[in-house]
């Protein structure tokens, strides 16, 4: 069984009048998506065909493989109102001797790895997601006892499953803030974290060289004015942090039983304990899925299982324990919506 | 003229549309259906609109890209869709159910090369749900279908070189869910 026709009336003939061209492969960008069908309609389709799909629908083709590499892809998947939401989390093996990425759907089930991440082992790199796929650039790294920086970008394409490798940083760094918006700071800081909030990017954390311990300080670059401003109030020393929603949500090193909880619309923070389970011993890493934040151990505890916020629940009932756990140590963990 | 409609959409009235396809067939539908065609509609409205004074509708509206085969199956489409509309107005679960058990045996009776035929219907006429539907239905043309089944219903050919079709493969091993048998 055939979709199309065997004489097809929509293929381009713009070789026709030179017979030279006809022998030249078709360039990809000029074949339809779908033989018979207008481009518009042809992506639509594509679309509407669920996420696990995407890695083989891109080894259909080139031109398949471009539309769905593509930020038009996404947005097309966005207007007809289909976008998945997967969890990434790049654990640690019981040795703490091997990372990978695994991937967690949308109900937190179906636990799955990623082709291993090109490149050493490393620490300190800094994560973002841009356009559905996932850059993990620079960082430390330790090869035959002897430590150094590196400006590696790696980029993981959610829809295509698949790593490559871009352009290098200008400089080596690890242990650095990275976020969606990026322009320079005013002034030198190293150690601390960096989120876009509401169009405006915050750093905060760490140290700058115009202070004597961890700052408090909080820069706030507007991207429509093109401005920096700062306030005195930000955490120090997180251990974890992740918007979601409009809300910045950090855990302080000298407050783990506490979830710091920043609101830009007036710069305020309001403090909500962490419910007991277990030891008190337990660090956390952040995850986001389904508009909720998830608190996962950073030890194995037997009898631990994840911590689950969510914001919009009723009052009182914000708290709940999740299944949703992964297979080993949680480093970092980030949310792909295709 | 006032014939006893076969749809029992209470809103529609017994007004006739007749719609002339590229292939010189003419049809005459409910104004209910026809309005359904967003292009139809377009077209119904400015003539109105040009003729206020004329109130005899006896509109005869060209339809110059469709043909009389996709038309006829999306007007028979069109009132099953009305049909179930309008028998669970107060409950739009059971539509939902009803809607997809008529649609699934729907896709039993369409080949796939009228597929593309209808989809190209549906698009000229603006008939939202159908071209949602027609739309749907070539996605699960795709949905857990092998590489190699999913070029060959749809035409496609690779146009990967060897190696680097090999080192694809390895991409797309890896799947949540299995490849359904071609």
């Amino acid at each position: 069984m055939c979709f199309t026709n065997p004489v097809q009336q929509h293929i381009p003939t713009s070789g026709k009048s030179n017979p030279r061209l006809c022998s030249q492969v078709v360039d990809d960008l000029d074949s339809p998506v779908l033989p018979g069908l207008p481009d518009d309609v042809a992506k639509h389709c594509l679309a509407l065909v669920p996420r696990s799909n995407f890695p083989a629908m891109g080894g259909v083709c080139k031109r398949w493989r471009s539309f769905i590499q593509s930020k038009e892809f996404i947005s097309v998947r966005k207007l007809a109102g289909v976008l998945e939401e997967w969890l990434y989390v790049l654990t640690l093996d019981a040795e703490e001797k091997e990372s990978h990425w695994e991937v967690l759907d949308c109900l937190g089930q179906k636990h799955c790895l990623l082709p291993q991440m090109p490149g050493p082992l490393k620490a300190g790199f800094g994560v973002v997601v841009l356009d559905g796929k996932l850059l993990v650039m620079a960082g430390y790294s330790v090869d035959d006892g002897t430590g150094s920086a590196s400006a590696d970008v790696y980029q993981y394409d959610s829809c295509l499953n698949s790593w490559s490798k871009l352009a290098n940083m200008n400089v080596a760094r690890y242990e650095f803030a990275c976020a969606e918006v990026k322009e320079s700071l005013r002034r030198p800081r190293w150690g601390c974290f960096a989120c876009g909030l509401e169009g405006k990017l915050y750093v905060m954390g760490g140290r700058s060289n115009f202070t004597i311990g961890n700052s408090k300080f909080v820069d706030v670059y507007n991207t429509e004015r093109h401005t920096w401003c700062e306030m005195k109030n930000g955490c120090v020393m997180v251990t974890a942090h992740a918007v979601l929603g409009k809300k910045l949500f950090c855990m302080e090193w000298k407050n783990q039983r506490k979830l710091a909880i920043f609101n830009p619309d007036d710069n305020s923070w309001k403090m909500v304990p962490v419910p007991l389970t277990g030891s008190s011993s337990i660090g956390f890493r952040f995850g986001i899925l389904d508009g909720k934040l998830l608190l996962f151990s950073l030890q194995e505890e037997p009898g631990y299982s994840t911590l689950l916020y969510d914001p919009n629940a009723a009052p009182g009932s914000e708290w709940k324990t999740s299944d949703i756990k992964p297979s080993g140590f949680c480093l970092c963990s980030v949310t792909i919506k295709v | 003229m006032s014939n006893q409609s076969e749809s029992p959409n209470p809103t529609s009235s017994s007004n006739k549309i007749t719609l002339k396809t590229s292939d010189n067939e003419v049809f005459e539908v409910e104004e209910a259906v026809a309005m359904k065609f967003c292009t139809v509609k377009q077209y119904f409205d400015d003539e109105n609109n040009n003729n206020v004074t004329s109130g005899t509708s006896t509109t005869l509206i060209p339809l110059p890209n469709v043909e009389s085969h996709p038309l006829a199956i999306l007007i028979t489409y069109c009132k099953k869709h009305l049909e179930i509309k309008a028998n669970n107005a107060d409950n739009k679960k059971e539509m939902e159910i009803d809607m997809e058990h008529y649609e699934r045996e729907f896709l039993k009776n369409v080949m796939p090369q009228e597929l593309t035929e209808l989809i190209l219907a549906a698009n000229y006429l603006n008939f939202k749900e159908a071209l949602d539907f027609f739309c749907r239905a070539v996605a699960s043309a795709i949905q857990n279908k092998s590489v190699e089944y999913v070029r060959k219903f749809f035409g496609l050919e690779s146009d990967f070189k060897p190696g680097e079709e090999e080192k694809l493969r390895e991409e797309f091993a890896w799947s949540f869910e299995g490849v359904d048998e071609d």
